[in-house]
């Protein structure tokens, strides 16, 4: 990557990705206003994605979806399929590469792409984003955002704060006009200022983004660390970051969430979730062949109101992907954090990751046995599913496997 | 913490990506990156042939590209063995060796 000389990065964000693939897949739906939302009857039935139309209406994401209803109750409420919204993302996603071979997604909706050194080929940076919009309507019939600039940092904020404002969807953001553009807009709507930090920027009189920049940046470090720099970046749009496609490969960690459908109250139900999750990271870690040695257990309290909750970890005496190992270390872990009180959602994950295929043997222990069992139960949850084999604590009224085995990130495939 | 501030770290912390996601797109990216072997004229053939012969009996050291999993692989070395029966030839470079099949070879060249 050339460090020196302007490169020119954008960021491409599908509007209401969700509900437009659905609008695309249901033309019927065109002239309507179309929610995604998950399961009504569970706590997981929240707005995913709502089109322009429902917008129109007050509606928005993440609310419940029986409030949106009351706001809009003519819309088309469609369940959400997570694979087809994948494939399409990596549809998009070849689209992308076919201007340039720097493409890192960064959400599902979201990818960021280099074309420094594809201009000479189709053009300057304008004349490549309306291409990329009007190719990706054609294959898919939704409305890519585009936000320009010479860093990701700024590519983002161009494309938060402008492309999705304005007519043509797309805007290029040069840095030496932050002063008469971004920096005159309100603290919070830059990406990585919540409500929490937004109120504390307002008791140090920090009320625009401009002002966050010329913050002195030791204050900033001081009061937040590390946090503090990154936020003072952003403000300043410094960012060397490079568009990394190979980002994903050599993964660090292994971790499954999972949000709960009711508030889990005793630790024997809890001990079912810890076992699931469990044997879902270990049969992923197995599945990629690689042992980790750290575990990670983190905690959501069922109080919406007051924020609770944890995240641990602990290094454990050796590297393992057996699911009844993770499973002694995430009891323990959680029995010696865990407050007692009600819990919405949890989360077990594996780091430290390495290969299998080198560890160290045991004296005392002898997993072969282990070893066969997991083999199996892979194997049978390969060809069957993953509902195919479950522990028998998996059956009691505290199990989600079967349930969770139809799908992806919480919501149905 | 402060990997937040080195390389890709801003992003590596804050991106939302279901996992399936990420996977899918690794497996994307590599079947783009596979590569068939191509077809080779004759005469490239020829000389592939001649530089083997050359390094198999002259101890010359040569670069070998060719095509293993449908990757491209470079291996550099001197041809100490022609095996016939299995089709293949022995590269060896000091104490590595690399055993490579005929059919699997795109170009060869003196190593300079």
């Amino acid at each position: 990557m050339t460090t020196r000389g302007h490169r020119v990065i954008m960021l491409a964000d599908m509007q209401s990705f969700y509900a437009a693939v659905e609008k695309a897949a249901h033309p019927e739906y065109a002239q309507r206003p179309v929610l995604v939302a998950g399961d009504p009857a569970r706590r997981s039935g929240v707005i995913l994605a709502a089109c322009p139309l429902a917008k129109a209406h007050g509606v928005k994401t993440a609310e419940r979806l029986g409030e949106a209803l009351k706001k809009c109750p003519e819309a088309v409420v469609i369940k959400p399929r997570m694979q087809t919204y994948i494939d399409i993302s990596l549809t998009i996603s070849d689209i992308l590469q076919s201007f340039t071979d720097l493409v890192e997604p960064y959400s599902i909706d979201e990818q960021f792409l280099d074309i420094t050194h594809s201009m000479h080929l189709f053009g300057n940076a304008d004349t490549i984003a309306q291409q990329i919009q009007t190719k990706i309507m054609l294959n898919t019939g939704i409305y890519a955002r585009i936000g320009i600039s010479e860093n990701k940092v700024l590519a983002k904020l161009a494309c938060d704060n402008f492309a999705k404002k304005n007519d043509s969807g797309i805007f290029h953001l040069f840095k030496h006009s932050l002063p008469n553009t971004l920096w005159l807009l309100p603290v919070e709507n830059m990406f990585g200022i919540g409500g929490r930090m937004k109120r504390h920027m307002q008791r140090m009189g920090i009320f625009t983004i401009g002002q966050l920049a010329q913050t002195p940046l030791k204050k900033l470090t001081d009061k937040w660390g590390v946090n503090g720099q990154v936020l003072w970046q952003i403000a300043n749009g410094i960012d060397d970051s490079p568009v990394s496609p190979q980002t994903f490969e050599g993964q660090k960690a292994i971790g499954h969430q999972m949000t709960l459908p009711r508030d889990y109250h005793t630790l024997e139900d809890i001990h079912v979730i810890l076992l699931e999750l469990s044997e879902e990271v270990c049969r992923r870690a197995r599945h990629k062949q690689v042992i980790g040695q750290t575990i990670s257990v983190g905690l959501r309290g069922a109080n919406f109101d007051i924020p609770s909750g944890f995240y641990r970890q602990m290094t454990l005496s050796h590297p393992t992907n057996f699911a009844s190992e993770l499973y002694d270390a995430a009891c323990k872990l959680f029995e010696k954090h865990w407050d007692g009180l009600p819990v919405r959602a949890l989360s077990v994950g594996l780091s430290q990751l390495s290969s299998q295929d080198e560890y160290q043997l045991d004296l005392f222990r002898d997993d072969k046995k282990e070893r066969a069992l997991s083999d199996v139960m892979d194997a049978i949850k390969e060809k069957y599913g993953t509902a195919a084999i479950v522990r028998a604590a998996s059956l009691t009224a505290a199990g989600q496997a079967k349930d969770r085995s139809k799908k992806i990130g919480g919501h149905y495939s | 913490m402060s990997k937040k501030l080195e390389k890709n770290g801003l992003w590596e912390s804050s991106r939302m990506m279901l996992p399936q996601h990420r996977e899918a797109f690794v497996v994307s990216r590599q079947a783009q990156n596979k590569r068939d072997k191509p077809c080779l004229h004759d005469d490239e053939f020829e000389l592939i042939v001649r530089c083997i012969k050359e390094s198999y009996y002259t101890q010359k050291t040569i670069d070998v590209q060719w095509v293993h999993e449908q990757q491209y692989e470079y291996t550099t070395g001197n041809v100490s063995k022609i095996d016939e029966h299995s089709q293949r030839i022995k590269l060896q470079k000091e104490e590595d060796m690399t055993w490579i099949p005929f059919d699997s070879i795109v170009s060869v060249k003196n190593s300079s």
